[in-house]
């Protein structure tokens, strides 16, 4: 048996950029993604739900896809580009879903909204102006028990629309 | 590989995580040691000869599908690498994660099987292949041995003309595990009669296997409702034939009847 007190000690030194800031950071080789940002980085926003990839809710963005960070181990975020919800606000596309999602009633018990709000981020960022279906699938693997999904989409689409009509009137 | 060769019987490989991390969780992983293999450039790989594609293991389900090359000679593949779970785990899976996972319901093995599949495993320092057939020796078991990596898949590809279909039945269409899952390919010449068949299905057997007796039983002959039927009710008998009689069968035979003709209609009458 190896000695679980000497693995545990093994910290490892991660680097990585996360919401636009490059970090250094310890970590225990067998901790999540997930455990990392919340406990050992206090960004809370990441929420764990099921903890076995099925619900989304912990959902972050790392080199511009979305991932579960309840399946990722936190040592893999090294030499990554990181986004969670905190750091959402940082360009128009994240402020037009923010306002959108609050508008539209896109959000009641909010655990799921973090997740979603990056699933449809890494969309819009990937296609600023994505079709009903595209909008679903992309929002396919982040569960919502609340809205019955309806104005989350709705909310999307107004995100798509108010971010185009900012583009143009920018140009 | 020299680490991975130095503490071999310590170490156990991560290539993406998204089965190993639930493991994880659960309290079943007992390595001293993990190592990522999922960002080595040369297990990320695609390139194509004269008769097979060769695609790296560390190629995750979204960057297959998105493969252009992949597209255009392993359609099949492509159709289960964007069913795979959710978005996120087809971000973050990769294609020598869910084979050497070995789990009877993973969606990318019968997709290989209809190309012959062979596995490329590296081991200190050497080079070698495998059937898809025999590497997977059970239901979570495979031949890869403590020190080894699989490199990549080396896939048959096809003459111009091909058929394909994949379909799969799960609980609901994102992040289910499938309940079963089929791959097929196949030509018809120019008087309608099928000349060459290939039929995988998963969660059926515990080790991936060719539907041979129905592929047999279906070449040289035409295409039609009945006939697709009755090679349907085959796989269902070898269903129960290889796993023998289980309770969940009675939903399952019909399932896997349905899911066969589903497969077999789009491929040949559609």
């Amino acid at each position: 048996m190896p000695d679980q007190s000497q693995i545990c000690s093994d910290l490892i030194s991660i680097s990585f950029v996360l919401n636009g800031k490059r970090i250094n950071v310890s970590v225990d080789p067998s901790e999540t993604a997930l455990m990392a940002l919340r406990e050992d980085l206090c960004l809370t926003g990441t929420k764990e739900g099921c903890g076995i990839g099925e619900c989304g809710a912990c959902s972050i963005i790392v080199d511009g896809k979305v991932v579960n960070s309840c399946l990722t181990l936190a040592a893999q975020l090294d030499g990554r580009e990181v986004m969670t919800v905190e750091g959402i606000a940082s360009d128009a596309a994240g402020q037009c879903l923010q306002r959108a999602f609050a508008e539209t009633g896109g959000v009641q018990c909010g655990f799921c909204t973090p997740g979603m709000l990056l699933s449809s981020y890494a969309l819009l960022k990937q296609n600023p102006n994505p079709s009903r279906e595209q909008i679903i699938e992309a929002i396919s693997g982040n569960i919502c028990r609340c809205t019955g999904y309806i104005q989350i989409i709705e909310a999307i689409e107004k995100a798509s629309t108010d971010l185009l009509n900012s583009n143009s009137e920018e140009k | 590989m020299d680490f991975l060769s130095d503490h071999a019987e310590e170490s156990k490989i991560l290539s993406g995580g998204t089965d190993l991390l639930i493991s994880a969780r659960n309290g079943v992983l007992e390595s001293k040691y993990l190592v990522d293999v999922s960002r080595l450039e040369e297990l990320r790989q695609v390139s194509v000869d004269q008769t097979r594609l060769t695609i790296g293991s560390a190629l995750t389900f979204s960057e297959i599908v998105r493969n252009s090359t992949i597209q255009k000679f392993a359609p099949a593949l492509i159709r289960a690498s964007g069913q795979v779970g959710s978005l996120q785990i087809r971000n973050a899976g990769t294609l020598g994660g869910n084979v050497a996972n070995a789990s009877p319901a993973a969606d990318s093995v019968p997709a290989l099987m209809i190309h012959d599949a062979h596995v490329i495993l590296i081991s200190s320092g050497f080079e070698y292949s495998e059937p898809l057939s025999s590497f997977v020796t059970g239901a979570y078991r495979t031949n890869l041995k403590p020190g080894s990596i699989i490199k990549a898949f080396s896939l048959e590809i096809f003459p111009r003309g091909f058929r394909c279909a994949y379909n799969r039945i799960a609980r609901r269409r994102s992040l289910s595990i499938s309940r079963a899952g089929a791959a097929a390919m196949g030509f018809l010449d120019t008087d309608g009669i099928i000349t060459d068949l290939r039929l995988s299905l998963s969660s059926i057997s515990p080790q991936p296997a060719r539907m041979t007796v129905v592929e047999k039983y279906l070449i040289g002959r035409a295409p039609r409702s009945q006939l697709i039927f009755e090679a349907a009710q085959t796989v269902a008998d070898e269903m129960v034939r290889i796993s023998g009689e289980r309770p969940s069968f009675v939903y399952k035979k019909p399932a896997v009847v349905g899911l066969t003709i589903k497969t077999l209609e789009e491929m040949f009458l559609d």
